[in-house]
């Protein structure tokens, strides 16, 4: 099973946010599976289904950098393996 | 590749993030009874070595693991072997040392509760187990992190009146000892009937005898979760649909729980053990079981209809957390801690919750009568008596209960009682004022009930 990892981005809309984030992901190589969005109200809700397995980077340091990112640009960024995703929604 | 659906995710981010889902410890096991020596001394510096190598890396690799699947992970924590199975080929007078040896052992690796400093005396005390017991006043209070229990009493073997009487006055000691921070030495102090020997949770945590040399069991959290579920529900729904609304957040809480479970053992090259689905509250404002209750529709806690809901409420969680886990284990059911838990806290000050009641509560749910502060001069005989009472429910009724109590020295019934930290604060619950010292100084034994001839 590949390693795939969810990362979800919550915060105020403004254009760039997706390509700041889809930035960092390809300077680490991974490869975004999957993209969910919704806009409510000048908040964004951004979901993505990522694999790392090309990525040189670790797990650590690939969810230290895109926690980063968000922090930097104002918003927030959780990274988690979808083992827990996985785990919760299927028998 | 399995598709989520991004409710599912949002879902998930929201237990973990908003309604405080957590996983309340990682408790790993650990074989002690391989260190035993004639020489306490050297008892000690094999333990400490043991532990050093067998736990080294349990924090570093729980702090990787919570990392990964950002759930927070509260503690990290150590079962031994009961001590004075450790201890018994020792010729020493006492063997409080060892506790000294475990502190340190705990402190050295970050860890902030060692339990398993007891014994296990429910048909009868050896010399060791007796020993063990003088101990525990001066261990306890000499050592931060270390925790002790006394298993006093079984559905196969009766209960031991004998040892019931001596930890009335063994509680008494810890209290005296520890008067300066009310009482604190009784917090770590759990006597039980029917103990498990996989319970993850302190401070009755030991690594039973039929385990194997290392374990990790793990206890989930999920009060937060449980109420937020309830709140989502229509002020229409029945009892039946309440129900199915905790059981399928149960099932989700300890989903997460099998899984950390599964990784961190694999990681460290432990076995694992169970999962515990106890709802375990904590201070925090919305992480409350009493809570949940009153959601149900009770005015308060404690009130009549307590504990009709709260056997819906553990049933609910034993169904949706069994089908979560292969491997269900250590208490599983719901706490009611006074000083833990907020709604609690809140009922007794007001007067709708009274010892009586959380004794009844206890037939139906798993912990007993946890954190419960009482006026500091109750009579060791009366702890006694109320130990008694609470072992005969889990005897009679083939279940684990279990006793914290603490006498808080020079304070009186309505005082709070002040713990400090993750133990709490507690109002102080009056005790009956009649007394039961010639019954308990009968000792002997109650004898096993009849049902305990099931071959």
């Amino acid at each position: 099973m590949a390693e795939h990892v969810i990362l979800t981005a919550v915060g105020q809309n403004r254009p760039g946010v997706l390509a700041e984030i889809t930035g960092t992901i390809a300077k680490l190589k991974g490869n975004i599976l999957d993209i969910g969005q919704k806009t409510m109200q000048n908040y964004f809700n951004l979901i993505m289904i990522i694999d790392l397995s090309s990525s040189p980077a670790d797990f650590a340091k690939f969810k230290r950098q895109l926690e980063a990112t968000g922090h930097k640009h104002g918003y927030v960024v959780t990274v988690q393996h979808d083992k827990v995703f996985r785990y919760m929604h299927r028998i | 590749m399995p598709i989520y659906t991004p409710e599912e995710i949002l879902e998930t981010i929201r237990m973990v993030q908003i309604e405080q889902l957590d996983i309340r410890t990682v408790t790993m096991g650990i074989h002690l009874a391989d260190c035993a020596d004639v020489n306490l001394e050297r008892l000690c510096r094999k333990v400490r070595r043991k532990i050093k190598r067998v736990a080294g890396r349990l924090v570093d690799t729980v702090d990787a693991v919570q990392n990964e699947f950002g759930v927070p992970i509260v503690n990290r924590r150590i079962a031994v072997t009961p001590a004075s199975l450790v201890t018994a080929p020792c010729r020493s007078d006492s063997v409080a040392p060892l506790a000294r040896a475990l502190d340190e052992a705990a402190a050295d690796l970050g860890i902030d509760f060692l339990g398993g400093f007891g014994a296990l005396v429910h048909k009868g005390a050896t010399e060791a187990d007796q020993r063990l017991i003088r101990s525990l006043p001066e261990a306890l209070a000499c050592t931060q992190r270390v925790c002790g229990f006394v298993n006093l009493a079984s559905t196969k073997s009766g209960i031991n009146m004998d040892a019931v009487l001596e930890m009335g006055h063994v509680v008494k000691a810890c209290a005296q000892r520890t008067a300066r921070h009310d009482g604190r030495a009784c917090c770590k102090l759990v006597v039980f009937a029917n103990a498990v020997e996989d319970n993850p949770f302190m401070a009755g945590a030991f690594h039973g005898i039929g385990e194997p040399e290392c374990t990790i069991n793990v206890g989930v959290s999920g009060p937060g979760v449980v109420r937020a579920a309830m709140q989502r529900l229509s002020p229409d729904a029945d009892l039946g649909e309440v129900a199915e609304a905790v059981k399928r957040t149960a099932f989700k809480i300890t989903r997460v729980g099998e899984l950390v479970g599964r990784t961190v053992s694999d990681r460290i090259g432990a076995t694992f053990g169970i999962v515990d689905l106890s709802l375990a509250p904590t201070p925090s404002v919305a992480d409350s079981v009493a809570e949940i209750l009153e959601l149900m529709g009770l005015e308060r806690c404690g009130t009549h209809g307590t504990i009709a809901a709260l056997a819906l409420l553990v049933d609910a969680v034993k169904k949706g957390g069994a089908m979560a886990s292969s491997a269900v284990g250590g208490l599983s059911g719901a706490f009611i801690p006074v000083s833990e838990d907020v709604g609690m806290i809140q009922a007794v000050q007001d007067g709708a919750m009274s010892l009586s009641k959380l004794e009844a509560m206890t037939s139906v749910c798993s912990v007993g009568l946890d954190m419960v502060p009482l006026p500091g001069d109750t009579p060791a005989e009366t702890l006694a008596a109320i130990m008694a009472d609470e072992i005969a429910i889990g005897v009679i009724n083939n279940k684990t209960t279990g006793l914290r109590l603490i006498p808080v020295p020079g304070k009186k019934a309505g005082d709070i009682a002040e713990f400090g930290g993750l133990l709490g604060r507690a109002p102080i619950m009056p005790v009956n004022r009649f007394h039961a010292d010639e019954f308990v100084a009968r000792g002997g034994r109650i004898p096993a009930p009849i049902k305990s001839l099931n071959n």
